[in-house]
């Protein structure tokens, strides 16, 4: 008796095996990250452009020290498509550690070992300047980026037209983004990172309160800005404030409207340098990369928009 | 309890409410399925018994976050479950309390059904033997004879399932999220606070909050141990 009992458990689990196995990840988006892993193959231009701190090929890669970086959830995924280009003409290895800005900087504070930090707004950035753990004057703004509101890839649009159809001759854009989002309310929960200290929940939580309906939405807080695109791509959530970023080469959502821009503070990732990092030159040497045509090529085409001009304050 | 209650902020009553709700629902809803099976598996052999222990365990073993996705799949907005419930009963579980107390249930079960298994298992079949062989039912056996002597088991199976569903995170969080009033439980508060920097007051005072918690509940069943072996053993 014992006997089948063990027979069957292999059985069953020979078979969940066999399934695992057939069970491959979402092909596009693996295409899309080999396609950035590897820009040569289908984006020569990026290959044409010269990189200005590149050594000779034959370094031995992915033995040298280990840039840590501390990057806001919302922009970890094009940088590792951009750390893998550095790596492949560098002899540095470099991990990216992901989590909501605010999260990281209560990391760094209590002494997680990094060396560069991509916030996705002011506050945090600052925060760990306030305390004296980012190296003088390496501070700065890196890109800007919009918000966007979306709802799951094959969703009904939500109206922009108020329920009781009294015949308004002319909308603003802000009353349209307000019905939009009352509709979507109607339908379930919108999606938002946490409003109290998550950068995309700020910037959210903002445009929810000038539009007067902070109290009336029912929202759906995420733990950071993967999390918050995660619950509306499965459509758990009826919509989300996510970045425009995260929306380019998406289709398991789709947008319903930027929001204007004068509705939030202006979206500004900042990039510290810290102190303390264990591998503080070469994470320097990175930072001069992300300023570098190739880099900043890779990130406009992640949607990410150029800081304008913007200087550290 | 409400001098209590004033003295702590909105953020903090709501999530110790909220942590109450959905612990003694877990509890009292897992209750009848727990000794159902402990009885099953105490007094009972069949095949497939052991994949029907360890499926039984599983919740215990697997880490929390698989169990809330797990619950997701389910339960989900758009799951397997999820619609159904909501179309032909007109219950929503997704991002309700009530999906919260389901998570703390799952996780919480395999201890009760434990604690009231072990304890089952140790009452002398010869009493159940002798009320059959005197003309009782199987039924009125298992409520007359099995049960009572059961009882500390029981207790201590409510006690250790009430405090686990106290501290669930893994699973609550993944499978309903961080809604506050709705599925921000104690431990998921205190999770907010640690990822706010600069919210360490907020942080210190949900941990006091929860170690006096766990303390009363720890002193509560200890006393409620006691009385029923008082009341079981006659001593």
């Amino acid at each position: 008796m014992t006997h089948r009992i063990w027979i069957v458990l292999a059985l069953v689990l020979a078979i969940a095996l066999f399934a695992i196995s057939l069970w491959q990840i979402d092909p596009q988006r693996e295409a899309i990250r080999a396609q950035a892993a590897n820009p040569q193959k289908d984006a020569p231009t990026i290959a044409e452009l010269p990189d200005p701190h590149a050594v000779p090929q034959n370094v031995p890669v992915g033995d040298g020290p280990d840039i840590r970086i501390f990057a806001a959830s919302s922009i970890a995924p094009v940088l590792e498509d951009i750390a893998n280009v550095y790596e492949s003409n560098h002899a540095v290895d470099i991990t990216i550690i992901t989590a909501a800005s605010s999260a990281l900087a209560r990391q760094i504070e209590h002494g997680a070992p990094a060396d560069l930090f991509i916030s996705a707004n002011r506050q945090w950035g600052h925060y760990l300047v306030d305390k004296g753990l980012v190296a003088d004057h390496e501070h700065k703004a890196l890109l800007t980026n919009r918000l966007a509101l979306v709802i799951p890839a094959g969703a009904e649009q939500p109206s922009d037209v108020p329920d009781l159809h009294l015949t308004i001759d002319e909308l603003t854009e802000n009353d349209r983004l307000k019905n939009q989002i009352l509709h979507l309310s109607n339908r379930g929960r919108i999606a938002i990172c946490e409003p109290t200290a998550v950068p995309c929940g700020i910037y959210a939580r903002q445009t929810l309160e000038a539009l007067g309906i902070w109290d009336q939405a029912r929202i759906l807080p995420a733990a950071n800005a993967q999390a918050t695109l995660a619950w509306v791509e499965r459509g758990e959530a009826a919509g989300a404030f996510v970045y425009a970023s995260e929306t380019t080469g998406n289709d398991k959502v789709q947008l319903v409207l930027l929001v204007p821009d004068a509705l939030h503070d202006a979206i500004i990732y900042e990039i510290s340098t810290l102190k303390d990092g264990p591998a503080h030159n070469e994470a320097l040497a990175f930072l001069a990369f992300l300023d570098s045509a190739p880099a900043q090529r890779l990130l406009i085409m992640a949607g990410f928009l150029p800081p304008n001009g913007l200087t550290e304050p | 309890m409400d001098f209590w209650l004033t003295s702590l902020t909105p953020f903090e009553s709501e999530a110790l409410r909220l942590s109450f709700k959905v612990a003694l629902w877990a509890t009292l809803a897992s209750l009848p399925f727990a000794i159902g099976f402990a009885w099953l598996l105490a007094r009972h052999d069949f095949w497939g018994k052991s994949i029907l222990n360890a499926l039984l365990h599983l919740p215990l073993v697997v880490p929390p976050v698989v169990v809330g996705y797990g619950l997701l799949v389910l339960f989900g907005q758009n799951g397997a479950l999820g619609p159904f419930l909501q179309d032909v009963f007109g219950i929503t579980i997704a991002f309700t309390w009530r999906g919260a107390a389901i998570a703390a249930a799952v996780i919480a079960f395999p201890l009760m059904l434990r604690a009231i298994r072990l304890s089952m298992e140790a009452v002398d079949p010869r009493l159940e033997f002798v009320a059959r062989s005197l003309g009782a039912s199987r039924l009125r056996v298992l409520a007359t004879v099995t049960l009572p002597l059961t009882l500390p088991g029981i207790v201590a199976g409510l006690s250790l399932a009430f405090a686990r569903s106290l501290g669930e995170f893994g699973a609550t969080i993944t499978f309903v999220a961080n809604i506050p009033g709705e599925t921000r439980t104690l431990p998921l508060a205190l999770y907010t606070a640690i990822n706010t920097p600069g919210a360490e007051t907020e942080a210190g005072r949900i941990v006091v909050i929860s170690i006096l918690l766990a303390l009363m509940a720890l002193g509560l069943s200890e006393l409620a141990a006691r009385r029923v072996t008082r009341a079981v053993h006659g001593i």
